[in-house]
């Protein structure tokens, strides 16, 4: 009876799935799925897969989306084939529908690789669905507050996740992530070197973390990013596990060392080396060649609006995209255009948040990260724009040590708006920092803005 | 003059960009003219009670309060000596569990608290409430406090109850201690509240009425006067937007308003 009601389930998934390519705004990504699983609980769960087939899942505060596509591509490269929800529809509908459009018309999914992104919430239901060969957990941070509330809730969930055969694959410079292998028999780590003399910058201001085994304060030896980096527990002596794989990021060359091998890279910031540090203990553990690994490394491209580099006029916009509430990538976005030591604007644009009800006014976790790092004197203003929390904005500039002379405040979201005030400096570079959903509207404000200018 | 800070555990009560909080106090501290001397009591430090007029708790984890309460349980006895005298403390969001008397975690288990306040808390468990998970419930806040409109964020994830203490203040608009109207708390001068944004650097005027407070008990009568404050247009220009933002919101169901 359950494989009729499965099957029935997946015919009308897949002719929805049909649907969705001629009916415009209905989602291709979890329309599917979501109606699957109405039609059948636990749906998921009655695939079949290959005896070869090695299941493969994603999870964590930031990264998933990137992970899973390097893994993606890497498995490709390796001429194997994979059924992947590298669009990042990564909760029960998104995966449900990722499983419709690979699978037979009798639930049987045909590839030697399934590696899904799942959202750190629903890994302890898709692992009842569906039991994973490998997790790989990028980290686990502060992130989406409103839903989360604290990291300690995502990681009960994990634990509730994770049986003993599983083979976890771990940040070894993140605690929460790191500290998942307690006691775990199949385990392997991953990291990205760091040098301990640049980035330590002791300051009154500057915290770190709670150790998620004994409550006690977390010391890094060096931060690659937010909460990210070679530590130790002064407590319970939890620390980076040693024997992990860490790679070792040469910007001269944009490359990577690992284990001897160098790897061209395209993308060189910190938050893609910890990426690539996965792929390569994902690498290891199901022994991939380094040919393999350099062509996917060659062929992988990120998704489209998260940086973007725009001309608007005389200026060139470099658009850096955030996710609000989470700190580690605004850190990341923050460390990005520091590293451009040329004369810029810095746009800020956080934003109220509108992702669940109700919406509100959090900026807080602008105060997580260190913005001392803009004060090197080469951002000559900064703007802050938003609807709602722009003063705030500028109040957690201020309180940085910010001139309030070169903060500007515009309390709107109109990009136009923004691309009037930039044409009162003379400055050519601007960092823009801002949320996902203002990628198409900056990019129809500058396509308007060039059409004006007859560009 | 000085005001003298110990800023309790940074590393681990620090939820919520709380070290703002710190930063926040020093500029309206300098600007009533003022020197802050903030001084952070890490995990295993002891608290200088003698020289300290504010003790100051941010946001911490649930699942690090026990630790938080077994690491100031060494000071309990002069921690409540602190109190009597009237010692002040400024406590954020959950980190209220640690001072309160006990807290019911979702899965039944009690953690006993230090008993400064007479509040018990509940992890929340919402099944009622439409709103986002069961476990928190985030939104904006905005309440009253002697007359003075306080606008912040509130990432709640107890359900506080007050026994012989006072409200700290009012709810205009949020979720408070248990979306009974109520917000925070107030035994002596221990102030408990669920506003997070971080709480002074949104709304100065709060933290000069809390150090007038604070230096009155000293027998140091400082200006309140906040002429001096450099982003104070900030503060009241991002208070009105909130306010704006909030109104829109009063259509929803369950969530207190009194505006």
């Amino acid at each position: 009876m359950k494989r009729i009601q499965f099957l029935f389930a997946l015919l009308v998934g897949k002719i929805i799935m049909g649907l969705t390519k001629i009916i415009p705004g209905v989602s291709g990504t979890t329309w599917p799925g979501g109606i699957a699983n109405i039609i059948m609980k636990k749906f998921p769960k009655y695939f079949k897969f290959g005896e070869n087939t090695r299941i493969v899942m994603v999870t964590g505060t930031s990264g998933k989306t990137t992970t899973t596509g390097m893994l993606s591509q890497l498995i490709k490269s390796w001429e194997k084939t994979i059924c992947t929800n590298d669009i990042g529809a990564n909760m029960d509908r998104g995966i449900a529908t990722t499983l419709i459009r690979h699978s037979t018309m009798g639930g049987r999914v045909k590839a030697d690789y399934v590696v899904l992104e799942v959202d750190e919430r629903y890994l302890p239901i898709m692992t009842k669905l569906i039991a994973p060969h490998v997790i790989l957990v990028t980290n686990v941070l502060k992130d989406q507050s409103q839903r989360n509330g604290e990291p300690g809730v995502i990681m009960n969930k994990l634990k509730a996740a994770i049986d003993g055969d599983v083979h976890l694959i771990l940040n070894a410079h993140e605690p929460n992530s790191g500290s998942l292998g307690f006691d775990k028999k199949y385990v392997s780590y991953y990291g990205v070197a760091g040098d301990v003399t640049k980035t330590m910058d002791f300051h009154l201001m500057d915290v770190s973390c709670s150790c998620p085994v004994c409550g006690n304060s977390i010391q890094f030896e060096y931060e690659n990013l937010y909460n990210i980096g070679k530590y130790s527990c002064k407590g319970c002596g939890l620390k980076s596990e040693d024997d992990a794989t860490i790679i070792e990021a040469d910007t001269t060359n944009v490359a990577f060392a690992c284990d001897g091998t160098s790897y061209k890279v395209k993308y060189i910031s910190k938050d893609f080396m910890y990426c690539y540090a996965s792929l390569m203990a994902f690498a290891k553990h199901e022994g991939i060649d380094s040919k393999s690994i350099q062509k996917s490394i060659d062929e992988f491209k990120i998704q489209s609006g998260r940086v973007e580099q725009m001309k608007a006029g005389d200026k060139t916009i470099n658009y850096l995209r955030i996710k609000q509430e989470t700190p580690v990538t605004l850190q990341s976005a923050i460390d990005v255009a520091t590293a451009d030591k040329s004369e810029k604007i810095v746009v800020l644009d956080l934003s109220e948040i509108v992702d669940f009800s109700p919406k509100y006014t959090g900026m807080y976790y602008a105060y997580d990260c260190n913005f001392r790092k803009f004060m090197d004197g080469s951002v000559v203003k900064y703007i802050c724009m938003s609807k709602t929390v722009c003063y705030d904005v500028a109040t957690r500039l201020y309180l940085e040590g910010v001139d309030k002379k070169d903060i500007t405040v515009i309390p709107t979201d109109d990009y136009d708006l923004l691309l009037t005030e930039l044409e009162k400096y003379d400055t050519k570079t601007v960092y823009l920092l801002t949320w996902m959903h203002s990628y198409y509207s900056c990019l129809s404000s500058i396509e308007k803005y060039q059409k004006k200018a007859g560009e | 003059m000085m005001l003298n800070i110990a800023w309790i555990y940074p590393d681990i009560l620090n939820l919520h960009g709380d070290r703002g909080n710190m930063m926040a106090i020093a500029r309206i501290a300098e600007a009533m003219g003022l020197d802050a001397r903030i001084t952070k009591v890490n995990y295993g430090d002891s608290i200088d009670f003698d020289n300290t007029d504010l003790i100051f708790m941010g946001a911490g984890q649930i699942r690090d309060m026990s630790h938080v309460v077994k690491g100031i349980s060494a000071d309990k006895d002069a921690f409540l000596s602190y109190v009597e005298k009237g010692g002040y403390v400024l406590c954020i969001g959950s980190t209220g569990c640690a001072l309160g008397k006990k807290l019911t975690q979702e899965n039944g288990e009690l953690l006993e608290g230090l008993g400064i306040l007479d509040i018990t808390a509940k992890e929340l468990n919402r099944t009622k409430m439409p709103y986002v998970t069961k476990e928190v419930y985030g939104d904006d806040i905005w309440w009253t406090y002697n007359n003075m409109e306080i606008l912040g964020n509130q990432i709640q994830r107890v359900d506080y109850t007050l026994g012989d203490v006072k409200p700290l203040g009012q709810v205009m608009y949020g979720y408070g201690n248990n979306l009974g109207g109520e917000e925070g708390a107030r035994f002596k001068n221990v102030l408990l509240t669920n506003t997070v944004g971080p709480l002074l650097s949104a709304n100065p005027w709060f933290g000069a009425a809390l150090i007038s407070e604070i230096m009155k008990a000293k027998d140091e009568d400082v200006s309140i006067d906040l002429g001096n404050l450099e982003y104070l247009e900030y503060a009241k220009e991002a208070a009105e937007l909130k306010k704006r933002f909030i109104k829109d919101k009063f259509k929803l169901p369950g969530i207190i308003h009194n505006v």
